[in-house]
């Protein structure tokens, strides 16, 4: 096992990560941009190395800084998180060529079923279900219209390099064909730098449902069951859980055998998620893997035990799984809910400021990954999920529950955060019915869903009066929170930089 | 004391008084008595009919922000003083409107240009921060005037992104 290992991330996930090496007596290296100095990772990790100025591209992601702050510590290995540089295989081949393990998959593993093209193709081989469309790059405008036809409209085009919901487009007609695959292509050109797009068959409101494999570099595979992600709004998850409401043994057990053989075949190894469409008939299609650790693994965490993060550390050390499928045993259910610095009364736009309250809930069948305090400053240059918040129950419905009791608990002062439209659809019928699917939030939700009553904005009004009366002088004014104007620091991201969350 | 509270579209009078260890506090004459107790600076537990509610209270200057059960209220609140002798502010409001960058980030969209008739809601400019993309929608019906950025541009919080005209009133011009 590994004596020292960095982390190339920042927020919840590289506090995540600290946990799992702490319990597991190996050192941790948190890397860190000027913009977080004063984050948690960099407090809880052993050791903290800076490795540049706020934007992502200049820290977060540069690779020679990575791996210079490996070697001047002496880290054997580098977790790469989820987002940033965790799936470019480019830098899990540098990590490689500079002696160090990469704890996540081989990059010829990484880019044989990242890329959906070549997902597509190693599941056609495989055997494993993919929604019906083309198999190549669409060569020009006559092919796609043959093409197009076969699929039958509504057709989607992708962008076989893309992620993160970009590079996507519907086509609903023939005529709208040439002038979507001109725009898609230009879409693809300009964010992944590689305008190859492809053609498929357009699924109307199907589910998100996902299976959480594992691999060794022994030949073993196993899946951990699913996570059923289709609470999203423009394709980014909100809320997770496991299991997958109302899906049948014999579906889950033929998706997780399909991700196997995929993982086996594409000679993965690591933890990784296979995602997939599961239409109204519970037929599913594979779309592709995620080749990393995801936002949403604790759910699993949760109903089957087992810590993914030291699997993965065992994985890539070389160990051998400690346990077989049968072993699997996943017990209740598990919901969580992505707390994230934005505001969901004006179409979640990002909010930035000081946390200067922060209390987190607690209590029976609770887990929270937060990666802030009171205190921490939400800068605009990364992420917007600054928590995560994980309940379990014997059941959908304790857990459902047992969520909102959190959720009420849950006190967050200095940003606008996503709780409020949590509350909302945790107790939305089509929720509680465990019935929703990819479209819900965007036909169900309205900012109206979570205004507040007049009796509680009366009592709001009485607080500002009494604060008045008790506080005339307005001392607190350094307390009031607001966009940080004249920010010593300049924001120069670059659209897309931080990589896509999932 | 009393105060002159205004929120969104309504305004309030409202009166605080001190009841035994509690306060009654009416709300254009509609009192309700609480128990208030403050756990830190600007946060109370309130009890009211026995009633447990937790609220936040942030001040600058006139400006009060206010947080009870995971919603934000943003307010004016002014003394019955400083409430009678100011002047209506709202009146002036007849000039160009401005759209400004709500945060820091970075403009990677512009969706109006100069001369352009635009309706209040509608998208102008597309900016990004925290790797979200969000529409800047026109904060009233008007013409486009100025677009004071380009694509591609870093931009602060509070900056100018395109300044308005009112609409030109019906009838004139061609």
């Amino acid at each position: 096992m590994f004596q020292k290992v960095l982390i190339a991330n920042r927020g919840e996930i590289a506090v995540r990560v600290v946990r799992a090496l702490r319990e597991m007596g190996i050192g941790s290296v948190a890397v860190y941009s000027e913009a977080d100095r004063r984050s948690l990772h960099v407090l809880q990790a052993d050791e903290a190395v800076c490795i540049g100025p706020a934007p992502a591209r200049d820290s977060y992601l540069s690779v020679p800084r990575l791996l210079e702050a490996a070697r001047s510590t002496g880290a054997q290995a580098i977790h790469p998180g989820y987002g940033f540089l965790s799936e470019n295989s480019d830098f899990a081949a540098a990590v490689r060529d500079a002696g160090l393990s990469f704890i996540g998959p081989p990059p010829e593993a990484m880019n044989a079923l990242g890329n959906k093209l070549l997902a597509r193709a190693a599941a056609h081989k495989a055997g494993v279900p993919v929604v019906p469309g083309l198999d190549h790059p669409v060569r020009g405008l006559d092919e796609a219209r043959a093409a197009a036809k076969e699929i039958g409209f509504p057709v989607l085009i992708k962008a076989s390099h893309g992620g993160g919901g970009k590079g996507m487009r519907v086509v609903r007609s023939e005529d709208e064909l040439g002038s979507l695959l001109e725009l898609t292509q230009g879409e693809a050109r300009a964010s992944f730098s590689n305008d190859e797009v492809y053609l498929e068959r357009y699924l109307e409101r199907p589910r998100h449902v996902e299976i959480q494999l594992l691999a060794d570099s022994h030949g073993h595979a196993v899946y951990l069951g699913e996570r059923d992600c289709s609470a999203q709004r423009r394709h980014q998850k909100l809320i997770e859980e496991t299991p997958a409401p109302g899906l049948r043994d014999e579906v889950r057990r033929a998706m997780g055998e399909c991700a196997c053989r995929l993982a086996l075949a594409a000679g993965y190894v690591n933890a990784g998620t296979a995602e997939f469409m599961v239409d109204a008939k519970q037929d599913f299609y594979f779309l592709e893997v995620n080749a990393r650790l995801q936002v949403e693994h604790p759910v699993t965490e949760m109903v089957t035990g087992f810590d993914l993060v030291k699997l993965q550390l065992l994985v890539a050390s070389g160990g051998e799984l400690p346990f077989v499928q049968a072993d699997i045993q996943p017990r209740g259910h598990a919901i969580e809910c992505r707390i994230t610095a934005e505001d969901p009364e004006r179409d979640f736009m990002p909010s930035i400021g000081k946390i200067h309250r922060f209390r987190l809930p607690s209590g029976p069948g609770l887990r929270n990954d937060a990666g802030i305090y009171p205190g921490a400053e939400i800068t605009p240059y990364y992420d917007s999920l600054v928590a995560k918040l994980i309940s379990w129950g014997r059941d959908r419905n304790e857990a459902r529950r047992r969520m909102l009791r959190a959720l009420d608990e849950y006190v967050i002062e200095g940003v606008k955060t996503s709780i409020p439209f949590h509350r909302w659809a945790l107790q939305h019928p089509a929720f509680v019915a465990g019935a929703i699917d990819t479209g819900f939030v965007g036909a169900e939700y309205h900012p109206r869903h979570i205004a507040p009553s007049p009796e509680d904005e009366a009592l709001a009004v009485r607080a500002a009066a009494l604060h008045a009366l008790l506080h005339p002088s307005g001392a607190s004014a350094a307390r009031v929170e607001g966009p940080p104007s004249g920010s010593p620091w300049k924001f120069a991201g670059r659209p897309g930089a931080a990589g896509a969350r999932r | 004391m009393k105060y002159n509270v205004k929120i969104g579209e309504h305004e309030h009078w409202v009166e605080v008084l001190p009841e035994g260890s509690n306060w009654n506090i009416l709300v254009d004459g509609e009192p309700a008595v609480i128990d208030a107790a403050e756990i830190a600076p600007g946060a109370y537990s309130f009890l009211t009919d026995g009633r447990s509610r937790e609220v936040a209270v942030d001040r600058n200057g006139d400006q009060f922000r206010v947080r009870l059960g995971g919603a934000t209220y943003d307010m004016i609140v002014m003394d019955e003083v400083h409430a009678r002798t100011r002047r209506p502010e709202r009146a002036a409001v007849s000039g160009p409107a401005q759209l400004k960058a709500p945060m820091p980030g970075l403009v990677v969209a512009l969706k109006a240009a100069v001369g352009d008739a635009v309706e209040e809601g509608q998208a102008l400019v597309v900016m990004e921060a925290m790797k979200m993309q969000n529409e800047l929608a026109a904060p009233g019906s008007g013409r486009v005037e100025k677009v004071h950025v380009v694509i591609g541009q870093s931009v602060e919080s509070g900056q100018a992104l395109v300044t308005l005209a009112a609409p030109a009133p019906a009838g004139e011009g061609s």
